[in-house]
């Protein structure tokens, strides 16, 4: 399988403090990939750096065989790469289709109509209240409108950072379905989370995260099944 | 005021409305009356039975008052009248609030120049005592909600409806302006600012805003056409049409500024330098024999010159602190006023090459030509002589025009989204591909641009440069102006602007106390409506988060970001 985003030996400084030491890991075209990991482990670093919001200190970041490290963020957007920001971030003030209109900010004239309707297929409630401000919405629905949002761009490859945060479990388990629906449609995906279980059922690959470095490896099925994992992410005795 | 409200409601019970109808008809019964004995003062208020400026607008306050009070009660409430102005309570409120301002502001400045309050003659008595009563009166009346109108008139109605409002406004601007007197001055703004919070009691406001909001384009070329047809009412005069023109370039630049405050929420303290680069480019390569450079190109060369050499400082100001977040931007644009006018005011050959004379500036710049236009030149039009400020006030309000039109292009674009986005959550708005450096970047160079042209006529159209008229002072008017009026939108600057401008020409006699009464003024706005007077639908929400009722009005309404007072 092609990999369409290569990591290697990536490593990120918050000035003295070294939050990503050193981490490889590729994701295969229309594969799941998952990051688990605790607070801390360098996860959203991670994230952000491959969008390009912060600059690695060592290694290099690959998309499509192109080096993107040091790439400014709306460069790598265009690119092909949507984020999908810890704690959702979505624009308060400015309408559903508003901020969905600015997730496709970075193609230029293009008619973004069927875009649209793909994503109100997808989130039939953003359809309902397009007019509305997204700050009246609850988290469920502005996790559902910053992914929509990131879809707007026409991803390649989608990153969306902890979309279970402060989540009901119902809601979460709807976006949950979402992602697997977007996975069988063929988007490729590469999803950061502390929620392992979730994580971890969903991912054809998953990696996990502690303090800057990649302790374990394996397909998600195998990491849910390992003892270790079970222990300290999963509350198991 | 509500509680003082309740509790004439529970003292006066059912009284309020005769006492408040009684005053009103004091009041009018005043005005036929002679107010004072001295003929020069407050435009001769001594004559019986013939009302002159001051008692005019008590005569119309009380009437509109007595109109109002008899749709909430009496045998014309429930048909003709209560059906066509169902907001009368609150209208007839604000006639009692602005009767006592408007009546009492001149029977102060009676005692005040007659020296007591024995020189005011009986009228004046009778309609004080009546504006007391109307207040007193109206407060205990029980509330009725703001109306919204929905008169379903056709589009030409509505034009026409349109076009009758702006000629008001003309009108009432040419008499403002010719009010000689200043103490009638305030007196007729005071009566101004009351019939328009009247109206929008009534809710005709609110469908005039909606009405120019659907017919945007027509209500913009009216408003052209207005502002075209303001120096016909002037009979030549230059003293109005010159606070005219200074009024059109404080607003033009001003909506230059608009763009970086209130588009891309960039706070730029020295605003005035890019006026001021554009200014002395303008001088420096004029005719003036005070120049030292000796190249006249044509005064649209001149203009473009202008305006890149002030976008050109933009943008070596913005490239290196645009990259950080705002309060340095602040700090560096004010710091960047203070050089550029400690700048001019060195350049006199003593250090350096000789450029700008210096403190004494670039005098004698000769007026402007175009085509054969000696802007200098008095013409008769139809019969009404146009003099030299009437020839640059149309000069200007095709530059406004244009300035108004990129300032709408800007807003409604992808680009004028991206602004929005950088001001709501500037990280976010990287994610998403926004390249929030170089959006920000043409915010400031574009507002820099636009002020610079400015400043290239207005060089002209003053006469003469010098430093002094580029301080950080004019940058605070400015900034004042762009929050007074309303950031974001460009009916809010172009108000602020009038006020800001055309207020301390008016009112000379204040003019040492102009800075202590437009920080009150701030201060006041920013606690009662910091959204400014004319407020765009998102800045609202954004300073009124709180307000649920608000948000209710404004829900669905946030993708249209028009400018329409609540």
């Amino acid at each position: 399988m092609n990999a369409i985003l290569e990591v290697v030996d990536l490593q990120v400084a918050y000035g003295k403090i070294r939050a990503v030491k050193g981490i490889s890991f590729s994701v295969g075209e229309g594969q799941l990939v998952s990051l688990i990991g605790t607070n801390g482990a360098g996860k959203t670093t991670t994230l952000r750096t491959v969008s390009g919001l912060l600059s690695p200190t060592g290694g290099t970041i690959s998309f499509q065989g192109r080096r993107i490290d040091n790439m400014p963020a709306h460069h790598i957007v265009e690119l092909g790469i949507a984020h999908v920001p810890e704690g959702r971030h979505i624009f308060p003030r400015m309408s559903v289709e508003e901020n969905l209109l600015l997730g496709a900010y970075a193609r230029k004239g293009q008619h973004l109509g069927a875009d649209l309707a793909r994503v109100f297929e997808l989130f039939p409630v953003l359809q309902e209240r397009r007019k509305q401000a997204a700050g009246t919405f609850s988290g469920g629905e502005q996790q559902m409108l910053a992914i929509g949002r990131a879809l707007m761009s026409g991803p390649r490859l989608l990153m969306l950072d902890e979309p279970s945060m402060g989540l009901s479990p119902i809601i979460m388990a709807r976006i949950m379905d979402t992602l697997t629906e977007l996975r069988e449609r063929g988007t490729t995906i590469l999803l950061v989370e502390q929620n392992a279980q979730a994580a971890l059922e969903l991912a054809d690959y998953g990696h996990v995260l502690e303090i800057g470095r990649i302790t374990l490896s394996d397909t998600g099925a195998n990491l849910l099944g390992n003892a270790e994992v079970r222990k300290a992410y999963l509350g198991e005795d | 005021m509500s509680a003082i409200d309740s509790w004439l409601r529970r003292t006066l019970g059912r009284a309020g409305w005769p006492i408040a109808l009684a005053g009103a008809v004091l009041m009018a019964v005043g005005t036929f009356l002679s107010w004072t004995y001295d003929p020069n003062i407050v435009e001769n208020l001594t004559i019986y039975l013939y009302p002159a400026g001051p008692q005019v607008y008590t005569l119309i306050l009380a009437l509109l008052a007595v109109v109002m009070l008899l749709a909430v009660r009496g045998p014309l409430a429930t048909r003709p009248l209560g059906s066509l102005l169902p907001g009368g309570a609150g209208a007839a409120r604000t006639a009692g609030v602005f009767s006592v301002l408007v009546v009492w502001l001149i029977l102060v400045s009676i005692a005040v120049q007659l020296h007591g309050f024995v020189n005011i003659d009986p009228g004046g008595w009778v309609s004080g005592v009546g504006a007391l009563a109307l207040f007193v009166g109206s407060r205990a009346l029980p509330d009725s909600p703001r109306p919204v109108l929905d008169w379903r008139l056709p589009s030409a109605v509505q034009i026409i409806l349109i076009a009758v409002a702006l000629l008001l406004v003309l009108t009432a601007a040419a008499y403002a302006l010719n009010r000689s007197d200043a103490w009638v001055f305030i007196d007729f703004l005071l009566f101004l600012a009351g019939v328009v919070l009247m109206s929008r009691n009534l809710g005709i406001l609110g469908y005039l805003a909606d009405a120019t909001a659907r017919l945007r384009r027509v209500t913009l070329l009216a408003a052209f056409i207005v502002a075209f047809l303001f120096p016909f009412t002037q009979n030549g005069s230059d003293a109005n049409m010159s606070i005219a023109t200074q009024v059109l370039i404080f607003a033009t630049t001003a909506i230059g500024l608009n763009i970086v405050v209130g588009l891309a929420g960039l706070l730029d303290l020295g605003y005035i330098a890019f006026l001021g680069s554009g200014a002395y480019v303008g001088a420096i390569l004029s005719a003036s024999a005070f120049t030292h450079i000796h190249w006249h190109p044509p005064f649209l060369v001149v203009v473009l010159i202008g305006a890149c050499v002030a976008a050109c400082f933009g943008l070596i100001i913005g490239s290196p602190t645009l990259r950080v977040s705002g309060d340095y931007l602040a700090i560096v644009t004010l710091a960047f006023g203070e050089i550029f006018r400690l700048t001019m005011n060195n350049l006199d050959g003593s250090n350096g090459p000789d450029l700008t004379n210096g403190p004494n500036g670039i005098p004698a710049i000769p007026d402007l030509r175009i085509g054969g236009f000696d802007f200098g030149e008095p013409h008769t039009v139809l019969g009404i002589e146009l003099g030299r400020f009437a020839n640059y006030y149309f000069l200007l309000l095709v530059v406004i025009a244009f300035v108004v039109l990129a300032f709408a292009r800007m807003n409604d674009s992808r680009i004028g989204r991206g602004w929005v986005a950088i001001r709501e959550d500037e990280r976010a708005a990287e994610a998403m591909g926004v390249n929030t450096f170089s959006l920000k970047l043409l915010a400031f160079a574009g507002g820099a641009f636009l002020a610079g042209l400015a400043g290239t006529i207005k060089a002209h159209h003053d006469v003469s440069v010098t430093p002094d008229q580029y301080q950080f002072l004019e940058s605070a008017f400015l900034l004042s102006a762009v929050v007074l009026g309303g950031m974001g939108t460009v009916g809010g600057v172009l108000l602020g602007a009038v006020i800001l401008k055309l207020l301390p020409e008016k009112l000379r006699f204040f003019s040492d106390y102009r800075l202590l009464l437009f920080g009150l003024l701030l201060v006041v706005m920013m606690r009662f409506r910091p959204e400014g007077m004319l407020a765009s639908r998102r800045r609202q929400l954004e300073l009124h988060e709180e307000d649920e009722e608000l948000a209710e009005e404004l829900e669905g309404q946030v993708a249209d970001v028009e400018v329409a007072p609540r």
